[in-house]
């Protein structure tokens, strides 16, 4: 027998329920945005170290074109990827903390400012916010900078 | 009036629409404008199967990833480009016409539009990479000519931002590969 679809029946995001499955769309958004946090983190990093591929490739003993495709876009990436990466740059590691981004104030919802005479006609494209209490500790892990000292 | 108020006097008439944030603490670095079609495509789901709607959320956080501010990858060269590329001018480059490539998982999507300014986007069409053949292919060549057409209908004489020169279309976070 097939198993039922169920549908969202919006794209925002909500915190896990007890007892209750997390939709397979938030889980698919949260996996890529994810991999966009990262590679978008280590692009920052290689830009404030002036790093170019090629002498990350050097620096990891791997081919350049290797580099080349592996930072080009984000992937899934496995951690040691990430450290290597990571350490070749600038001879960082990630640290870890986590982000409770669903509770976290809404800064622009995304239309520019010029656009906010019109925000009113954006309301049907809001959805419901979430009221979710400051003291939930729910959240996504952030990948931040650590230098490493040298002694 | 301005590309602006054309824009404004799009979204007013439900012919434009533009997409927020799915991550409203997140900040709008930049801002996308879609179709009704692509928002459709982007907020109703029924009838699709589990796997297509993972593969829509993943397509909504990579458009998130240009409008929050990540670090994306652009090329202006429509058939050198390398394959990981985030956003690349299609062909004739004067046209100035950009795809923003959602690659992974397959099946991959390609977003065709234009930029109205700098850091705003036009998405105007869309379609699954498996419909569109190889780069000369009269899909391609069709899905450049609708969305072109597309950008007529919205905003008739106004000039999409084109040039050569990354700094017209995006003012910080992007690489030009």
């Amino acid at each position: 027998m097939m198993p039922e679809i169920t549908y969202p029946t919006s794209t925002q995001l909500s915190k896990p329920k007890n007892g209750e499955k997390i939709p397979n769309y938030t889980i698919a958004y949260l996996n890529e945005r994810h991999r966009n946090s990262v590679h978008s983190f280590v692009l920052d990093c290689m830009a404030e170290a002036q790093i170019t591929q090629a002498e990350l490739a050097r620096r990891l003993g791997k081919a350049p074109e290797l580099i080349n495709r592996k930072i080009g876009a984000p992937g899934n990436w496995t951690l040691d990827s990430v450290s290597e990466l990571l350490f070749a740059i600038n001879g960082c590691e990630p640290m870890y903390s986590k982000k409770d981004f669903l509770a976290q104030a809404v800064t622009n919802l995304g239309p520019p400012e010029w656009m906010e005479s019109e925000i009113g006609s954006f309301s049907n494209l809001l959805e419901t916010d979430i009221s979710v209490s400051a003291t939930e500790q729910i959240g996504h892990i952030s990948i931040l900078e650590q230098s490493q000292n040298v002694k | 009036m301005s590309i602006r108020d054309e824009i404004k006097a799009r979204v007013k008439e439900g012919r434009l629409h533009c997409l927020p944030l799915t991550v409203k603490s997140d900040n709008a670095a930049r801002h996308i404008f879609v179709t009704p079609e692509i928002y459709s495509a982007l907020h109703e789901f029924e009838g699709l199967t589990p796997k297509e709607i993972r593969r829509i959320a993943r397509w909504r956080a990579d458009l998130d990833a240009f409008s929050n501010g990540s670090q994306i990858t652009m090329s202006f060269e429509p058939y050198t480009k390398p394959n990981s590329t985030y956003m690349a001018r299609t062909c004739p480059v004067s046209d100035a016409i950009w795809d923003i490539r959602s690659r992974d998982p397959k099946p991959g999507l390609r977003v065709l539009g234009g930029f109205s300014e700098i850091d705003v986007f036009i998405c105007l069409d869309w379609e699954y990479r498996d419909s569109l053949g190889g780069p000369n292919s009269r899909e391609w060549k069709n899905f450049i000519l609708r969305s072109k057409t597309l950008w007529k209908q919205l905003f008739h004489d106004y000039k999409r931002v084109s040039g050569d020169d990354a700094r017209n279309y995006l003012s910080d976070k992007y690489t030009v590969v």
